[in-house]
């Protein structure tokens, strides 16, 4: 006897597959007006959500026409080589020239693929930390590594500086101090160090730094709040809007000024300083137009282009960040693409991107390139 | 008469026809979508890169079959891939001989095996409690090492790593067709030895009277502890085969490796028409045939263009089909 269940199971399942599919199918390009070629660029990055991730896809979306390349965004793993190595597999098989990565996991067998593929690869908001100090020949010695723009400065003294400036100047007697693990994050153990340096110098007592494992305040150090019921200000130097907030919220601590590293475009903006609770004292972030930098290392490398002042070896260039500590620069930051979401709202469009390029634009230098992204942040 | 013999024909293939039928759609579908969008299903690289993916999965859900068919499930394979693949580096590092680390992970595996099997029946507890306390166990012990370490990717180096490189590049060419063949043998050894096993000895026909009732298989006479011990070593085995194959096709392990891997296994073999039920009708083949089937609808699924949470999408839906379409009993569809 038939199955009725399972007959119109498999009925759905294929009609709803197909519908999906016949979405896909035909992508291509021709030459463009300066005779370079279409190209397919694969984009990974770090996580499948928030502000950023929406910014970046409508930013990539504005400049692909100028460009003449298509880009697929797809999801990266922090920590797992092989999700990443049959990730860029698949897409190198999919027919992408090029693959721009924001997480340096599986660099050195992602190299080696590509190398054998004849697919390049680029960084972005990642530093390749690990890649440098303990891969360089693999990665940073291939050819087909291009550099790097990092998720911000490498000397952190000015933001240092102006953090805990804003702390004294508000008064503020005991900060506790919340990172990521060193292992994983070095950077934000020296900050940790530098400010500890300056509260001792300025009579600030502070709570010796916790490491949260990538998990929130409350799975990480359950007793924090109550052991440390002193505390009038935290200052997470790890991604404190998702990893801290909601448990200083959940708490009933909304009277903690928090300041925190990382932007999510959410309650983070909806509760700075003049807004909502008022708990967010500080954000920092990197400008989404940043990506520009491997774009374009990478659009003139697959139309043979190379800047006459190229590096000898790849870069890893560090840009300045937003940070943001008033209202009115919340204000501002708030009509930029990392919050809107919104390609018109970029500081660095198509053409300018195009002109950028070294095989659109035959005055285009590399100098010129790296002092177009220390730009990004504008007056923030 | 017949129309009588037909429809037990198809009563007893119909699983087979599903699973072999959705593995050739697969193929079909994606050969088509791939080329519609440029690119190309058949390449030498794209086989390739089927190939290495799928040996992990068939190895892996080769040794599955064993546990799967007395009905039981785990959950701890994906932990232990990352835990054994560690350990195989930091040996393998240490010692500079492949040989060494690959019998210490062995031997973690047996003893792995045997806890799980052994604990489980011991303590009257569902196979899916001491899998899940196996997997805490194992995925705190990687976070802890890779902490201890210190870094956050941890690369094999020196001697074992040009060896590791040299077993995934051994290959030979057909025209312009690079066949790696390495992976092939491993995946053909591995698939020898089980279907033996299974198909010719008393340990594949115990599993599978415990997954049909094992109440009745008790009071035959059949001391199902030792057996179920033995199912799970074999298991063991296969899952520090695949954590050697996963070293040789990364050369580097995270504190993530192995995540998705137990849930892979469970819709590979569904995929391939293994009832998630066990018993009689559990063949070897849901094995290979799921591992197939699950890498090219992931592999298509990018060839073909489509965005990765339309994939998901789709994956799910196919998953939801399969396991409505597979479930034989009325009173369950998972394993106990």
């Amino acid at each position: 006897m038939i199955n009725f269940k399972k007959v119109a199971a498999l009925a759905l399942a294929s009609v709803m597959s197909i519908s999906l599919l016949a979405g896909c199918g035909a992508k291509g390009g021709s030459d463009d007006a300066s005779g370079n070629p279409h190209h397919k660029i694969g984009v990974g990055y770090y996580t499948d959500n928030g502000a950023a991730l929406v910014a970046i896809k409508a930013y990539l979306e504005g400049v692909k026409d100028d460009l003449n390349c298509e880009f697929e965004v797809f999801t990266i793993s922090t920590y797992d080589e092989n999700a990443n190595l049959t990730k860029v597999q698949e897409m190198i098989s999919a027919g992408y020239e090029g693959i721009i990565m924001s997480a340096d996991m599986g660099s050195g067998s992602i190299l080696a693929e590509c190398e054998k593929a004849g697919v390049y690869v680029a960084g972005f908001l990642c530093d390749y930390n690990e890649s440098f100090y303990t891969n360089f020949d693999a990665v940073f010695g291939s050819e087909y590594f291009l550099g790097t723009i990092n998720d911000g400065e490498f000397d952190k003294t000015s933001y240092v500086e102006e953090i805990t400036n804003d702390i004294i100047s508000n008064g503020y007697k005991k900060v506790g101090l919340i990172t990521f693990p060193s292992w994983a994050y070095p950077l934000q153990a020296e900050i940790a160090r530098m400010v500890m340096e300056k509260f001792d110098a300025a009579g600030i007592e502070y709570v010796d730094p916790i490491e949260l494992s990538f998990t929130t305040l409350s799975d990480g150090a359950p007793t924090y709040l109550d052991d440390n019921k002193d505390i009038d200000c935290v200052f997470s130097i790890c991604a404190g809007a998702n990893f801290v907030y909601p448990d200083l919220v959940a708490a009933g601590r909304t009277d903690l000024p928090l300041y925190t590293a990382g932007f999510e475009g959410k309650a983070d903006m909806d509760n700075f300083r003049g807004r909502g609770n008022g708990m967010f004292k500080s954000i920092c972030c990197t400008p989404i137009e940043g990506i520009a930098y491997p774009i374009v290392l990478m659009v003139d490398k697959l139309n043979g282009a190379k800047f006459d002042d190229a590096p000898a070896t790849p870069e890893r260039l560090a840009i300045t960040q937003y940070v943001i500590l008033s209202d009115e620069e919340m204000d501002a930051m708030s009509q930029t693409i990392y919050c809107t979401g919104n390609y018109a709202d970029t500081v660095l469009n198509g053409e300018a991107l195009k002109n950028l390029c070294k095989s659109f634009n035959d005055q285009a230098t590399y100098a010129n390139l790296c002092a177009t992204m220390e730009g990004l942040h504008g007056n923030l | 008469m017949k129309e009588n013999n037909k429809l037990a024909w198809f009563s007893n293939h119909g699983s087979d026809l599903i699973s072999y039928g959705g593995l050739v759609f697969c193929l079909v579908i994606f050969s088509v979508l791939s080329s519609v969008n440029g690119t190309r299903m058949w390449s030498s690289y794209n086989i390739g890169i089927i190939i290495q993916a799928v040996s992990i999965y068939a190895v892996l859900t080769l040794g599955a079959m064993f546990i799967y068919s007395m009905g039981y499930m785990d959950i701890s394979a994906g932990s232990q891939v990352g835990v054994y693949a560690i350990v195989f580096i930091l040996v393998a590092n240490k010692t500079g001989k492949v040989w060494v680390a690959f019998l210490s992970i062995l031997g973690l595996a047996l003893l792995s095996g045997f806890i799980n099997g052994y604990v489980a029946v011991m303590l009257g507890l569902p196979s899916i409690v001491t899998s899940i306390f196996l997997m805490s166990i194992f995925g705190g012990v990687q976070v802890l090492i890779m902490e201890k370490i210190g870094i956050n990717s941890l690369p094999l180096e020196g001697e074992p790593k040009n060896l590791l490189t040299k077993l995934n590049n051994m290959k030979f060419e057909i025209g312009d067709i690079k066949i790696y063949w390495f992976m092939i043998a491993v995946i053909a050894v591995v698939a020898v030895i089980v279907i033996f096993l299974y198909n010719y000895t008393r340990l594949g026909e115990i599993v599978k009277s415990i997954g049909a009732n094992p109440t009745a298989t008790q009071y035959s006479g059949i001391n199902t502890t030792i057996w179920k011990v033995l199912a799970y070593a074999v298991f063991g085995t296969c899952v520090a085969v695949a954590s050697f194959l996963l070293v040789m096709k990364t050369g580097a392990v995270g504190k993530g490796t192995g995540t998705g891997y137990a849930m892979d296994i469970m819709v590979s073999l569904l995929l391939g028409g293994m009832p998630l039920s066990g018993g009689m009708k559990s063949k070897v083949s849901s094995a290979l045939i799921g591992s197939f089937t699950y890498v090219i609808l992931s592999n298509g699924l990018t060839l073909a263009g489509v965005s990765t949470s339309v994939g998901y999408l789709i994956r799910a839906l196919i998953f939801i089909a399969v396991i409505l379409i597979t479930c034989r009993k009325k009173d369950g569809v998972l394993p106990r």
